[in-house]
């Protein structure tokens, strides 16, 4: 969730995750579990200019899903589930996360003009009869405070009928002190509206007592804060760390929501295992007796039209290019209903009741998950 | 009152703001920062590109710079030139790294009944406000200050901590083989947009009233006398007197620790240089200095 400058994605971390990475080193060492968990997260590795990943991609899906309003393109929103819209009020975030699904997008931020623009087309007819949510993602909204105020703002003048804002942040494990009494009064601000907040942590040392306090506070005007981690190799493929994750996140009151397979971005094949892998570590999870069966995640694939949730049997073959073919019960004509500029992705096929199935490239458990001269 | 906030804003749209060309690639830019002291995503100004902390520079990632002219190419930094990059970097900082205090009555203040406060008042902890005194929008009193009497203060003024406005007046006259004070029915009349340092005392007058014209902006640990009147967009700084009834002419600059003697006359736009000691009036336009004040420099033409 970050922008790309002349199509390079840099490494970029804060100050306090630079303290956070120095603190790791001194207690375990750099070859612990716990330093790689965040090193891996944030540093850029050689690895990623070796293009060897098939299927890779620039985007995180190939579907044309933006959105005309009075005859002109709307600026960073997108649609492509029924009830939730998406808005993109910036591209910056506080640090980068190398598999970022947006790394290749250039730096921007939506106008304020952009914004009317956007809250008018949530608002009007027949839009407003079907959606009830908007996902703020980006970039990371809790960047930019002065925008995000905005943007209540307008919704509230022009789109009543969304009643949840929802906001895709990692700054409580990026830039915890960002989560300051003036962002809150901001979110606070939004009210009748709700809030809920969807964050990603992967892996149980990014939860420090400082980013323990900011989801804290988050909680006191959120109804709700989520969790999506991603299954990265080499920092939360096992089930003792999972299992940790989740029995903090249940601890502190998050949901545990998607577990994502790895998207398979450009460069970024060092990161991902295979989907069956994912497969293999849910079922420890949840059908093992181990764990508590409120705390476990949806295993979940972002496929070219969607989220298709994993479980045995969705996976219908697995062809020579190993991508794995995957039933959903997405329909072409919902699609086309809610978005008629919408056009199935050639990995897209519908069987005979229009009902789609989509090819997936899968990852693989083995080759290493960092050069081996980058060993911190 | 505006407090700095975190906030992240992409350099060109600060650019767009201030109608300025972004030279250098677009970047993040978090808040401001002292031009010698840059951090990673921060924005500074020069008022000379020679004056850039090339050096700094090197070890920071993603700094703006406002400065006079365009930074050459493969400066460690992009640019947005400006005539006035000192006043465009305080238009920048305020647009998008502050935000408005939100105004309080603290409970530990005391309004008395019959004051009248405009909208978006703040009077903080252990502040005193009489029944008499009115004050306008969006004026701040900070803590522990008095004001007192027949006060009138205008708009978005700043009165800081322990500052009295108004209460007694130091006026005596020797008689019957006393002191007797004067009668004090003066008012003190304070315009828009003023602003008083900590520790200031302005008196009320005895017979006139005491006048601070609009946009005067007084430095800390400033007395102003009784039946003073002070004219718009004057500057009087630290631990300076004005002695009774003493007029300050507009667009004056009286430097610190400056005494002027009581009803003394500082004509329009002079200057009162440090530790001055004012006992004659100060003509138009000039630059006194000295104990006694003597002119030094007289306005042109």
């Amino acid at each position: 969730m970050a922008g790309a400058k002349a199509a390079v994605f840099r490494e970029k971390l804060t100050g306090y995750l630079r303290a956070q990475l120095s603190r790791l080193e001194a207690a375990h060492g750099r070859d612990s579990a716990e330093y790689r968990a965040l090193a891996l997260q944030y540093a850029k590795s050689p690895l990623e200019d070796r293009h060897a990943g098939r299927g890779e991609r620039e985007r995180h899906y190939e579907s044309e899903v933006h959105i005309h309003y009075d005859g002109k393109p709307l600026r960073g929103v997108e649609r492509l589930y029924r009830r939730t819209i998406l808005i993109e009020p910036t591209t910056v975030c506080a640090a980068h996360c190398r598999w970022c699904l947006r790394g290749q997008y250039p730096l921007f931020s939506l106008s304020e003009d952009d914004i009317v623009r956007a809250a008018r087309y949530c608002g009007s007819a027949p839009v407003r009869d079907d959606l009830r949510e908007i996902l703020i993602t980006g970039g990371d909204p809790l960047m930019v405070p002065q925008r995000l105020e905005f943007i209540f703002t307008q919704l509230r003048a022009h789109a009543p009928n969304i009643l949840i804002y929802r906001i895709g942040t990692r700054v409580p494990v990026q830039d915890p002190e960002r989560v300051s009494k003036d962002l809150l009064g901001i979110l606070r601000a939004a009210a009748p509206a709700k809030i809920e907040i969807g964050t990603q942590v992967n892996h149980p040392s990014e939860l420090t007592p400082e980013a323990r306090q900011a989801y804290a506070a988050l909680y006191e005007v959120a109804f709700k804060i989520y969790d999506q981690t991603v299954l990265l190799k080499g920092v939360n493929d096992s089930v003792d760390v999972l299992s940790r994750l989740y029995d903090d996140f249940r601890y502190m009151g998050i949901e545990a929501h998607y577990l994502f397979h790895c998207i398979p971005m450009k460069g970024m094949a060092h990161h991902r295992t295979s989907v069956r892998r994912g497969l293999e570590l849910m079922q420890d999870l949840t059908s093992s007796g181990a764990f508590s069966g409120r705390a476990k995640p949806m295993y979940t694939v972002m496929t070219d039209i969607g989220k298709v949730s994993l479980y045995h049997g969705v996976i219908l073959e697995r062809n020579e290019d190993d991508e794995v073919l995957l039933q959903t019960r997405y329909r072409v004509e919902d699609f086309k209903r809610r978005n008629p500029s919408w056009k199935a992705p050639a990995s897209a096929q519908p069987d005979k009741d229009g009902t789609l199935r989509v090819w997936y490239p899968d990852g693989a458990d083995d080759g290493p998950a960092e050069a081996a001269h980058e060993k911190r | 009152m505006r407090k700095i906030f975190l906030n992240s804003v992409l350099a060109s749209e600060i650019a767009a703001f201030l109608k300025r060309k972004l030279h250098g690639a677009d970047l993040a830019v978090y808040g401001p920062c002292a031009a010698g002291q840059p951090t990673d995503n921060c924005m500074i100004y020069v008022e000379d590109v020679r004056a850039l902390p090339v050096s700094a520079l090197k070890k920071t990632a993603d700094v703006l710079v406002l400065c006079p002219r365009p930074v050459p190419r493969g400066a460690p930094c992009s640019s947005i030139a400006t005539p006035t990059p000192k006043i465009h970097f305080i238009d920048a900082v305020n647009k998008f790294f502050t935000r408005p205090i939100a105004a309080q009555i603290h409970p530990r203040a005391v309004i008395e009944e019959g004051a009248k406060l405009g909208r978006n008042v703040s009077v903080l902890a252990g502040s005193y406000v009489g029944p008499d005194v009115e004050i306008g929008d969006d004026t701040t009193i900070f803590q522990n200050c008095v004001v007192t009497g027949r006060v009138r203060i205008g708009a978005r003024c700043v009165i800081k901590a322990n500052s009295t406005i108004g209460s007694e007046i130091f006026d005596f006259v020797y008689e019957d083989g006393a002191w007797q004070q004067v009668p004090q029915v003066g008012r003190i009349i304070i315009g828009d947009d003023a602003w008083f340092g900590a520790n200031s005392t302005i008196e009320k007058g005895a017979l006139t009233d005491t006048v601070i014209g609009p946009g005067v902006k007084v430095d800390d640990l400033v007395q102003i006398g009784s039946g003073s009147i002070v004219g718009k967009d004057s500057i009087i700084a630290s631990g300076s007197v004005l002695c009774r009834e003493v007029t300050v002419g507009t667009r004056c600059w009286i430097a610190p620790h400056v005494s002027i003697l009581e009803r003394r006359r500082i004509h329009d736009g002079s200057v009162v240089g440090l530790g001055a000691v004012v006992i004659a009036d100060v003509p138009k336009g000039a630059t006194v200095a000295g104990n006694p004040a003597r002119t030094i420099r007289r306005r042109k033409g």
